[in-house]
């Protein structure tokens, strides 16, 4: 449906995008990640057809976007990153006038279509409601309204739920995923969990360049590196005992005591060789020896993981500015986290997804 | 066709949702009425002449306040980029908004027939004012209102600022007004005769008389083509740059 070829386009002297390729076929949502300033809102506007390219080819449903744009945007719905519309006319006068630029020129099929997309973005109830005066949530879904207007085939939606609450992003989430039944989308965000939870595909993209592109499934398994497994025992007095009797084990790497609770249980991280599995074996181990096992958990590499290691290996240094805007989570706590990793990434430390990092991610999804 | 009908029918809404439509049509009508009860209680004749003369004064003001709007604001917001993602040419969304605008003017315009009107009932049927003059002066200044708001948009092309687009307007308009006053200083030869040319007022004095000369509607007709030719252009080139 969508075939970007080695696309590049220059601002100035510099690239924004370089040498981008991939395609989306019919009925995906391809999930477009990336920092801040990485060209995700770039490669979006070239695929709309609203910036030309500097160099390559974008085919959407067939057509060429450079020579044949207009056609291109009679098939595609887009929703720009600042959802960017009208305020001085209600929501149902704009949906009329934006469908009747996009070729819905019978009046009553057009008013017809106004409510089918009205009643599937949920903005029915402020239909006669200015648009200036309507909430952030409800702005997003008059936007991503107009997208839909025209039934495109293709749908490119710019942080679709970027400043909404939870409950919107997940209602939007919802509608995203509902709408790729017949239509193909591609979203781009920079918040992770919204990948997992809506793509089916996921690009990820850092200074200009496309450095992952798989399904989230794979990405976590392959890029994951050794398999992290947390565990809780109580019975031996030290833990050195149990480091010892877990290290014996063929295919366990390390195992690092934690800060214990007090009580006499005792926390370790153990990792272990890619794909071996041995949770089994831990805990045949352990309860074998006597000893009581209270909690066992794998900790599964997440997408925020990949992402940090895909978007930090070409480029360690990652700029001042960059790092500022980094990955705005959804919660306080988890951009201290991620302040946390950028210090360590501008001190020229690798990142820690080394054995020796807390568990931290396993839980959050 | 059906894309530009569309966009113009909606900029004219603007006009008369916004209160810088409102606050320019009060001006214009405020304007128009002061010159007119001075022209007649002054000039006592039943001629509008003199009345077209000094309402030319007024567009210099309001024409860059009409169009200052249309392409400056939907640069700031962004929501250019929304028409332009949509199945329209650039030219259709440039040509559509100055008709909106053109159609704003018009309605104007119609506003001020009461002014003949009020001749007739004056002056009577038998010493009336001579419709030859009135007609052909208000012809002229329709041309001449629709060059000014074509320049009007060219100058909210330039900018994602209406302040900007307002007063890149008025200078441009002054200059094409200042010029008409040149030729009646200098001179008269080559220089006096291009720049009465070019002079805005001086194609608008004939009408005024009730002369329609189509030198002076071409003139007027490549203004319009002209500037909003470069708004066109100055669009592709401002979203290429980007």
């Amino acid at each position: 449906m969508i075939e970007v070829d080695h696309l590049t386009k220059y601002y100035g002297p510099s690239p924004a995008v370089q040498d981008v390729s991939f395609t989306v076929d019919k009925g995906e949502i391809l999930g477009f990640l990336g920092p801040n300033g990485a060209g995700k809102s770039t490669t979006m506007r070239i695929i709309t057809g609203y910036l030309p390219s500097s160099e390559g080819t974008v085919y959407v449903d067939g057509y060429d976007v450079g020579k044949q744009s207009l056609e291109v945007r009679r098939h595609v719905g887009y929703l720009p990153e600042t959802v960017p519309l009208y305020t001085d006319i209600t929501p149902v006068d704009y949906l009329d006038f934006m469908g009747k630029i996009k070729g819905l020129s019978n009046g009553a099929e057009r008013r017809k279509r106004i409510e089918i997309v009205m009643e599937q973005v949920r903005i029915s109830d402020v239909r006669h409601k200015l648009i200036g005066r309507l909430s952030k949530g409800y702005r997003q879904r008059v936007g991503l309204a107009n997208a839909l207007i025209h039934n495109p085939e293709v749908l490119i939606l710019d942080e679709p739920t970027v400043g909404l609450d939870p409950r919107q992003i997940i209602e939007i989430r919802e509608l995203i995923k509902s709408l790729a039944a017949e239509h193909t989308v591609v979203l781009s965000t920079h918040i992770l969990p919204e990948v997992s939870a809506t793509c089916s595909r996921v690009v990820i993209i850092n200074r200009g360049r496309l450095v992952a592109l798989d399904t989230p499934v794979h990405l976590t398994e392959e890029t994951g590196g050794p398999e992290h497994i947390t565990l809780q025992v109580h019975g031996p007095q030290d833990s050195a005992t149990v480091q010892a009797a877990l290290l014996a084990l063929p295919g366990v790497q390390t195992a690092t005591a934690q800060a214990g609770t007090g009580d006499g249980v005792i926390l370790l991280d153990v990792t272990t060789v890619p794909g071996a599995n041995l949770r089994p074996r831990l805990a045949q181990t352990i309860v074998g020896k006597g000893w009581d096992l209270l909690e066992l958990r794998a900790i599964s590499l997440s997408l925020e993981d990949v992402f940090l290691r895909v978007t930090s290996v070409e480029d360690p240094q990652v700029e001042p500015e960059t790092a500022d805007t980094f990955l705005p989570g959804e919660d306080a706590a988890y951009e201290e986290e991620l302040a946390y990793e950028q210090e360590a990434t501008l001190d020229g430390e690798p990142l820690p997804v080394a054995p020796s990092s807390p568990p931290r991610k396993g839980g959050r999804k | 066709m059906r894309n530009m009908w569309a966009i113009a029918v909606k900029e004219l809404r603007s006009f008369y949702v916004s209160p810088v439509g409102w606050v320019a049509l009060a001006f214009w009508l405020f304007g128009v009425g002061l010159f007119f009860a001075l022209d007649v209680v002054q000039g006592k004749q039943a001629s509008m002449q003199s009345w077209f003369s000094t309402v030319e004064v007024l567009l210099l003001f309001l024409g860059p306040a009409v169009t200052m709007r249309l392409l400056a604001e939907e640069q700031r917001t962004g929501t250019m980029e929304v028409l332009m993602t949509s199945p329209v040419r650039d030219w259709e969304v440039v040509i559509g908004k100055y008709l909106g605008a053109l159609i704003f003017w018009a309605s104007m315009i119609v506003v001020t027939f009461v002014y003949p009107i009020i001749l007739v009932l004056v002056s009577g049927a038998t010493n009336g004012p001579d419709f030859g003059p009135i007609i052909s002066g208000y012809l002229g200044l329709f041309l001449m209102g629709a060059a000014f708001l074509a320049i009007g948009v060219f100058t909210s092309s330039l900018s994602g600022n209406q302040v900007i687009a307002y007063i890149a307007g008025f200078i441009v308009l002054l200059t094409l007004w200042i010029i008409g006053f040149l030729t009646q200083i200098l001179p008269a030869g080559a220089i006096a005769n291009t720049l009465t040319a070019l002079s805005v007022t001086s194609h608008f004095d004939d009408f005024g008389k009730g002369v329609i000369d189509l030198a002076n509607i071409l003139f007027y007709l490549s203004m319009v083509a002209a500037a909003l030719f470069a708004s066109v252009q100055v669009l592709e080139l401002r979203r290429a740059r980007q």
